[in-house]
């Protein structure tokens, strides 16, 4: 079982330094939320589209999903006319009126919501779990809380192993998970839930004891084996991403890409 | 179909992910038998024996138990006769009390109350733990919850007992708990299988040992006979109990080479010590 | 009177834990040497793995309870530090391979130490190779820790605390969880840390037959104090104790204590080893 997405490729995007993959997500993200003109947020989804297809990335590991974008756009694109009822009617169904305006923002939205949701993914697919820590140990992150999400990564495989021992254990017991009505079902995952809690709160005090005798906070500052260096690619790409963004500030600013 | 056959395995193979975790497995385990199942982790033995309750259905081959294919019978059926103990007692203990925790298993067979709390009686009282019904197991040392998950399996009154690695991580007190709970479960018309790395273990429980290693069985008979066999123990990364070891090495002077144990060897040198020594 | 200050000093401590009601640990008094293996047996529940969390400081800076005595580690009062800082003088390895092991991979995980201390990186990457080349785990700088085996899991840790240059090694029954493959590949790293580095070192374990053989001296505890102290040859000629609470005696020993007692044997015959014991035989029944 695959407990990651990332995919160890040779691509422009692999090769950039995960603090510039950061500053590139932020800046989709916040270009996502700044407008709503289907116009606008159709191209950034595009610059996404171009992004997934530069760093080879098999769109087979990405099908979960690409198909939960799928479905939410959809729902964007026809539940927002049905919401909006200002705007020029283009078609009616009886009482239902579909506007101008309620398509325009279900495109809109949808382009949004797409970009939304594949930011991350994209990500994660181009970046290894240690690059991604390393990168947010030099973003100066608190290490409490890099070292909270490393942890995370380390353990979700092995937290995995243990709920499915868990399940089977108590399978042999005779327990049937999938019979029952809704209600059963619930309180049959009870045997599997207690172990695992249980067994999680021992972990982690073991964890805390292993921690302290390993000197963890014994100065206010530590160093890091990662060394991470920017190139200039790194450097190019930064400068793109902040003056995208700037751009998208001022346009905004100026009332496109938006409605009143 | 011998009813005295409890488990019949024909050319059984498993694979997942292109790994081959069982290569022809062909093995019948009787009533009465009492088996340790030995090898070094990787070797197959937990695959097999998860065939065993149909945790886990052959990719080819077949494997019958108790006259009933596995690949057609789910585990919560095949859970009526054969009980899975699985290593860390951790993985099973869920309830409020002990009493509650051995009679999850009889519920889940859909048992009227009065056979449940039956059968909870006498589980608690052949895992000897008749005083501590009422208590939280969560409080209780490693040996005492091993001994719950024992019961807790017990109560369902399997006619194979499995039980998973019952050594590791228990302190001596602890291992003569278990074996003595183990003599006592010994039963003509019921097959109990251990898996194990233990020889000091496996010495003092089983009648027959079979070895595995890669997923083939590399050797199968009588615990006495196996121990002999060196260079077949060191293919499973395994070595005869020290008494044995030492036993082989003095065979010229009459001393017997299948000593079990350190009480076996001390008798055969007093039986050859005759007059005093220097 | 010359003699060595003692690395460790444990002295009259005894130890209640928040919800206990009876104490872990009794008027345990111990001292270690420099460069010394000390083991320390028992049953479960003995005290054993309280005695280790005494050390570094775990006990009493973590975990509260009643903390009475007083723990020295080269001569500084355990109670006055923190463990953060008494990490750098004491490593310690536990019984679980899965809970001590954070890093995604190996080399994260050897360096976390290090990094806590401030090694600077180049240093540290020189600790991490030969920690690893010690523990032979030379070219797994890069596996995931989930993938290791036990013996692996614990050889990583062991790496970890080297990497930290802490001159004591405390062990708390790194072997308990292993297949038997596993303990070999520890006890191999341990007996060489001991011979080769002549690292002190303090291991606990519930089994005799490795201590048995590499220890300098043996420390028996029994529900919560020391019963006995003495070499492993004093300790494991003495059955009658060690059946009576409960503590494997290696089966070596144990045949040597009932061929003395039969006479068949002299007190200067005891060994602890395998192949000694094959030769004493071999030549007693040959002068037969």
């Amino acid at each position: 079982m695959r407990y990651s997405l990332f995919e160890p490729k040779t691509s422009f995007v692999h090769s950039l330094d995960p603090r510039t993959k950061l500053v590139w997500l932020l800046t989709m993200f916040s270009l996502a939320v700044l407008f709503v003109d289907p116009l606008f947020t159709m191209t950034i989804f595009a610059s996404i589209i171009v992004v997934m297809v530069t760093s080879k990335l098999s769109i087979s590991r990405l099908l979960p999903q690409l198909r939960a974008i799928a479905l939410v756009a959809c729902m964007s694109v026809l539940l927002w006319p049905i919401w909006i009822k200002p705007g020029n009617v283009l078609v009616s169904f009886g009482s239902l009126r579909i506007t101008d305006l309620g398509l325009f923002m279900g495109v809109g939205v949808a382009f949004r919501l797409a970009t939304l949701m594949s930011v991350g993914p994209v990500f994660l697919m181009t970046t290894s779990q240690r690059d991604f820590i390393a990168g947010l140990t030099h973003l100066k992150l608190p290490y409490k809380v890099v070292f909270l999400l490393s942890t995370s990564f380390r353990f979700l495989p092995a937290v995995i192993g243990e709920i499915a021992t868990i399940t089977e254990a108590q399978a042999s017991r005779g327990l049937e998970l999938d019979k029952g009505s809704i209600l059963e079902r619930f309180r049959k995952r009870l045997p599997i839930l207690i172990p695992t809690i249980i067994l999680s709160i021992k972990s982690s005090q073991n964890l805390a004891i292993a921690i302290e005798s390993r000197a963890f906070g014994a100065y206010k500052d530590r160093t890091c084996l990662s060394e991470l260096k920017l190139r200039r690619a790194d450097c190019v790409f930064y400068v793109i991403c902040l003056s995208v963004l700037a751009f998208g500030f001022w346009l905004r600013l100026q009332g496109y890409g938006t409605i009143e | 179909m011998s009813s005295q056959v409890s488990i019949r395995t024909k050319g059984l193979w498993h694979t997942f992910d292109n790994f081959h975790a069982l290569r022809g497995i062909d093995i019948d385990i009787g009533l009465g038998e009492n088996i340790a199942i030995l090898g070094q982790n990787g070797s197959g033995k937990t695959t097999l024996v998860k065939h065993f309750n149909g945790l886990l259905k052959p990719t080819r081959g077949s494997v019958e138990v108790f006259d009933r294919n596995t690949t057609d019978t789910s585990t919560a059926e095949l859970a009526r006769f054969v009980g899975y103990v699985y290593q860390n007692p951790d993985h099973q203990i869920f309830s409020d009390t002990i009493r509650e925790e051995i009679a999850f298993g009889p519920t889940n067979l859909g048992l009227p109350r009065e056979e449940v709390e039956k059968r909870v009686e006498e589980a608690l009282s052949l895992a000897g733990l008749s005083g501590f019904a009422g208590s939280y197991p969560f409080t209780l040392g490693k040996g005492m919850r091993e001994r719950v998950a024992v019961a807790s399996v017990l109560a369902m009154l399997p006619k194979l007992l499995i039980i998973d690695e019952p050594t590791t991580g228990m302190d001596y007190s602890g291992l003569l708990g278990v074996l003595r709970m183990l003599e006592r479960l010994k039963d003509p018309k019921k097959s109990i299988i251990i898996i194990t790395h233990d020889m000091w273990f496996a010495a003092r429980f089983a009648d027959r040992l079979i070895i595995m290693s890669e997923g083939e069985i590399i050797a199968d008979g009588p615990t006495r006979e196996i121990f002999l066999r060196e260079e077949i123990l060191e293919k499973a990364f395994l070595r005869p109990p020290q008494p044995t070891r030492i036993a082989q090495k003095l065979v010229r002077f009459g001393i017997r080479p299948d000593c079990l144990s350190v009480e076996e060897l001390f008798a055969e040198i007093q039986r050859l010590a005759g007059k005093p020594w220097q | 009177m010359n003699s060595v200050a003692p690395v460790v000093s444990v002295q009259n401590v005894s130890y209640r834990y928040p919800t206990s009601s009876k104490p872990a640990i009794s008027n345990i008094n111990l001292e270690v040497k420099q460069s010394e293996f000390l083991g320390i047996i028992g049953p479960s529940e003995a005290g054993k793995t309280t005695l280790c969390l005494c050390l570094n400081g775990i006990i009493p800076h973590l975990i509260g309870g009643d903390f009475t005595g007083r723990v020295d580690v080269y001569g500084a009062d355990t109670r006055s530090r923190r463990v953060c800082e008494l990490a750098e003088n004491i490593g310690m390895v536990f019984e679980d391979p899965e809970t001590q092991l954070f890093g995604l991979v190996v080399e994260e995980d050897v360096a976390f130490g290090p990094e806590n201390l401030r090694v600077p990186p180049h240093e540290i990457r020189g600790r991490i190779q030969e920690a690893l080349n010690i523990t032979k785990l030379s070219g797994f700088e890069n596996r995931e820790t989930f993938t290791l085996s036990g013996g692996q899991k614990q050889r990583t840790a062991i790496a970890s605390t080297l990497a930290m240059k802490s001159s004591i090694l405390v062990l708390d029954e790194p072997t308990t969880n292993l297949d038997p493959v596993g303990k070999l590949e520890v006890f191999s790293v341990i007996r060489s840390l001991k011979e080769q580095q002549g690292s002190t070192i303090i291991m606990t374990d519930h089994n005799t037959e490795h201590l048995a053989m590499f220890a300098d001296r043996i420390a028996v505890m029994y529900d919560g104090s020391i019963v006995r102290e003495g070499t492993p040859n004093e300790i494991f000629r003495d059955i009658d104790l060690l059946d009576k609470i409960r503590v494997p005696v290696p089966e070596v020993g144990r045949l040597c204590a009932l061929l003395e007692r039969e006479g068949l044997f002299k007190p200067d015959d005891f060994t602890l080893t395998e192949e000694d014991l094959e030769k004493k035989l071999t030549s007693r029944f040959q002068r037969k």
